[in-house]
């Protein structure tokens, strides 16, 4: 190990921790989940652990916290606070450190706050019992915090609940509370996995501001390598519980030692830098002439009703005058950022929500307003894929029957005959078929994202619809589902329209983009032009947002707090016209930006 | 309707079923013990005419208000009626009162709690209204007055308790279906072209299923008592029945002289219910694939 720990004359650092074992011990094994894990933190330093999912990242940080669940068992050489011995803390001990000087921050801000109480309740009352503040004091001291994290007119937040606040203002009020008791360390377990790019970005820069302003030391847990590389100082690499690789930021990422580093950075989709790993670009040549999909004018309208009679005060504007084609073996990617939309468009298509204006023409036809009967032949044609494989799987149900299920529910076999699709259908996506009397929960996220494609494939469809189909995959289970996909759509001609909010992963996949922005369409062209040379502001703001995974290109941050503007408006207000303009021969931009338009209004 | 998704789930596994129900009898006690109390129950209640040592009716096979003594394990009631023949025979008459009930309340609760949640509009607004107003009576309030429509008996009694049950499962279903069926699986299979039949066969309700065993296994120990209830009111089972809860009213006169006569059918009902609820945790538990691997 390269870590020196306190010898004499060196100061020692916040933390030391060396050989750390964190097991669930049974009777006949010790069942470690971490193993010989050594690193050290120290004040004014972000240290990232990186790792994909079951790597134990997130037990170490409980470790440094006293909050392991009952059954672990901790072991290490040295885990130390300055000069405590974090393992051996009583209770009491604990209720000195936790909250007070480590603390920390989780993933959902929506789930850690009490959605009952207002946000200032919350932090007022925090404060007056763990320092025995009196209310003004503390609502003083409260709104001094909220300033420091940056949250505009933070006197009119306080009196707000949880849910009146965004995603990116919820986990500013999480990290305020974090540093109520001015904390020497703070932890952040996947504090920006949640939110938006452009949300995340301004996150990771307030948590750098904070590091200076406050001399704390920051332990951020991530899987997701271009927050690392923008923002730690040192990063301890993880790897199934094995601890992998330590080293600064620069060191990992120019020169990485251990395979499984080498192999996680090579995973990584690069947004721009013209390296896309794996293999190139779908080869397959879409052809322009019939196109498969034709979406023309689609609008949809969700009104809000209260008060007396249920009359629409308010309405939604989720899908506003979206107008594009997908031709045959095409794959056009729909980006956007939550509440953008795209999922709604996806649906409309799918005549699984109505669409209240427009058409949706399929193989020529058009197919909105059909009834269920006439839809099920259509449906053959159009199949989805959606987020979380877990989910959209029945999980009492055995995975060869969901996967035979539609072969049965379009008449496409019969008898044996389905059992021989369902096994070729495995092999197609690189599934053994005899898994498929298992159940949904035995197998890993990224076999069950198959198993969806394998459903999704069975009824041999035309065009597939993912849904942030990859976004939930660790990064190397990621690329090998998006050359699945790649690969079925070169034997098979399919077209996919990918619904994504991660532009690194449009670049691997898609020959089209589409830029949604409040349900509009505010950019469409190929891959390589918007991409090279975005001409909306907000595809410009949304590609600088990625955080590029080279610590050498660190991006200069501009403190931006402002929230994406809100598509819900008063039930009289029009939508105005957004003539899209040629910029190439494949390449259209909208004329108008939301935001002047919801400033204007 | 509603045995179909046991008997669905129990298809889809040919011979892992067997082994399953032993893995979780091997793994809880508590669930042997139930299955134990509930095949003991059955047994009685199968052959009773070849294990009670009496007729359950006659009078006079011993002496008058026995204490339990050899010969008369539980004593004799008022009449020289041997107990032990009477708790036998009883449970006959008992677990069928349970059975039969929680069938009524399932199968309607089921029903009108799927469609209300699962259909929305007015269906949900008109079923869901029925069920406040059932459940704005007390249970014993509702099975009062359908004994009083129908006439007292045991099968009267029982449907009483079932229609009294109603909401319970109907509200239970009602919820648990709204969960459900906002999921993303559900709406997966409406985008592969799905109708709302097979959704709801084969998928809603065996996804259901584990919880409304639960419920209903607890149900049929709170049918068995609300008809006990309603005996001991005189409403249900009529003399000489030996329905337990019967049995249980006859003996109330001899609270303080004969305390036996309480204390034996009170046990036996206790136990079934005990049974019943351990046996429907176990049931559960095998029902959850994340249970048996």
């Amino acid at each position: 190990m390269k870590h020196q720990f306190s010898t004499s004359g060196i100061k020692a650092p916040m933390i030391s921790c060396s050989g750390l074992h964190i097991g669930f011990p049974t009777e006949h094994t010790a069942n470690n989940v971490v193993r010989d894990l050594s690193f050290t933190i120290d004040r004014k330093e972000i240290v990232s652990i990186v790792g994909e999912s079951g790597s134990g990242k997130s037990l170490t940080s409980l470790a440094l916290l006293g909050l392991l669940p009952q059954q672990a068992r901790a072991s290490a050489d040295c885990l130390r606070f300055h000069d405590r011995d974090l393992l051996g803390q009583s209770y009491r001990d604990w209720q000195g450190i936790r909250g007070k000087r480590i603390s920390m921050i989780f993933q959902e801000p929506m789930t850690s706050l009490n959605p009952v109480l207002t946000i200032g309740r919350q932090m007022v009352e925090a404060l007056e019992w763990h320092e025995g503040l009196n209310r003004k004091d503390a609502t003083r001291k409260v709104l001094d915090i909220l300033d420091q994290v940056r949250i505009p007119a933070a006197s009119k937040r306080i009196k707000q609940y949880p849910h009146e606040l965004s995603g990116g203002m919820r986990q500013r009020v999480m990290i305020a509370q974090a540093l109520t008791c001015g904390p020497e360390l703070l932890i952040a377990d996947e504090p920006t996995t949640a939110l938006d790019v452009t949300v995340q970005s301004q996150i990771l820069g307030l948590l750098e501001q904070l590091r200076a302003d406050l001399d704390m030391g920051i332990l951020l847990i991530t899987h997701d390598m271009g927050v690392v590389a923008e923002t730690a100082d040192k990063v301890v690499v993880m790897n199934a519980g094995d601890h992998v690789e330590t080293g600064t930021v620069e060191q990992i990422f120019a020169h990485p030692e251990n395979a499984y580093t080498k192999r996680l950075l090579a995973s990584v989709p690069r947004l721009g830098s013209g390296v896309v790993p794996n293999s190139a670009r779908p080869e397959t040549s879409p052809q322009k002439d019939a196109p498969l999909l034709e979406v023309e004018h689609l609008q949809v309208r969700f009104d809000q009703r209260a008060g007396w009679g249920r009359k629409a005060r308010r309405r939604v504007h989720a899908v506003e005058d979206v107008s594009f084609r997908l031709g045959r073996g095409e794959t056009l990617a729909l980006v956007g950022e939550s509440g953008s939309g795209k999922s709604t468009l996806a649906r409309a298509i799918l005549s699984l929500i109505k669409p209240d204006g427009g058409t949706v023409r399929l193989k020529g036809r058009d197919i909105t307003g059909l009834n269920a009967r006439l839809m099920l032949k259509h449906r053959r044609v159009a199949q989805m894929i959606f987020q979380d494989p877990y989910a959209t799987l029945d999980p009492r149900m055995r995975v060869g029957d969901q996967v035979a299920e539609p072969i049965v529910l379009h008449g496409l076999a019969r008898g044996k005959a389905v059992a021989r699709r369902v096994q070729e259908l495995f092999e197609l996506v690189g599934l053994d078929p005899a898994w498929a009397r298992r159940h949904p929960h035995e197998f890993s996220g990224g076999q069950r994202q198959r198993i969806c494609i394998a459903r999704a494939l069975a009824v041999e469809p035309e065009l597939i619809i993912a849904d942030e189909a990859v976004s939930a995959l660790d990064v190397t289970v990621q690329a090998v589902i998006l050359d699945l996909l790649k690969d079925i759509q070169q034997k098979t001609g399919i077209s996919y329209l990918f619904i994504t909010h991660d532009l690194a992963v449009v670049e691997q996949i898609s020959h089209r983009v589409a830029v949604m922005y409040l349900g509009r369409l505010v950019e469409l062209g190929s891959t390589q032009s918007v991409l090279r040379s975005p001409s909306h502001r907000y595809t410009r703001s949304l590609l600088q947002a990625v955080p590029v995974a080279d610590p050498t290109r660190r991006p200069q941050r501009v403190q931006d707090t402002s929230d994406i503007p809100s598509p819900i408006h008063d039930a009289d207000w029009q939508p105005p016209a957004w003539p899209m303009r040629q910029l190439q021969p494949d390449h259209w931009v909208a004329e108008g930006d939301p935001l002047h338009e919801v400033v204007g209004s | 309707m509603t045995h179909f998704p046991l008997t669905s789930t129990l298809k889809s596994s040919p011979g892992t079923l067997g082994r399953s129900v032993l893995v979780a009898i091997y793994r809880k006690p508590t669930v042997f013990l139930g299955a134990l109390l509930i095949l003991a129950a059955l047994a009685a209640a199968l052959f009773a005419p070849y294990l009670a040592p009496y007729d359950p009716e006659a009078f006079a096979v011993g002496p008058v208000l026995s204490a339990p003594q050899p010969g008369y394990w539980f004593g004799t009631d008022e009449f020289g009626r041997d107990m032990v023949s009477r708790i036998i025979w009883g449970a006959r008459e008992t677990l069928l009162v349970g059975l039969l009930a929680v069938s009524i309340s399932l199968g309607f609760g089921l029903t009108f709690g799927l469609l209300a949640a699962y259909l929305g509009g007015w269906i949900e607004k008109l079923f869901m209204r029925m069920l406040d107003v059932l459940f704005s009576f007390t249970e014993i309030l509702i099975a009062l007055a359908c004994v009083a429509i129908l006439g007292p008996s045991l099968i009267n009694a029982t449907i009483a308790v079932g229609i009294a049950g109603i909401p319970v499962y109907g509200r239970m279903t009602y919820s648990l279906v709204l969960v459900e069926r906002n999921k993303p699986y559900i709406e997966s299979c409406r985008a592969m072209g799905a109708g709302h039949v097979r959704i709801i066969l084969r998928h809603l309700i065996p996804n259901i299923t584990p919880s409304l065993i639960v419920v209903g296994t607890i149900g049929i120990s709170t049918a068995i008592l609300a008809a006990s209830g309603l005996s001991f009111l005189g409403l249900g089972a009529q003399p000489p029945s030996s329905e337990w809860g019967a049995v249980l009213a006859g003996a109330r006169d001899y609270f303080s002289t004969a305390p036996w006569l309480l204390l034996f059918p009170g046990l036996a009902i206790t136990l079934v219910v005990l049974g019943f609820n351990l046996l429907g945790d176990g049931v559960r538990q095998m029902l959850d694939p994340k249970q048996n691997k």
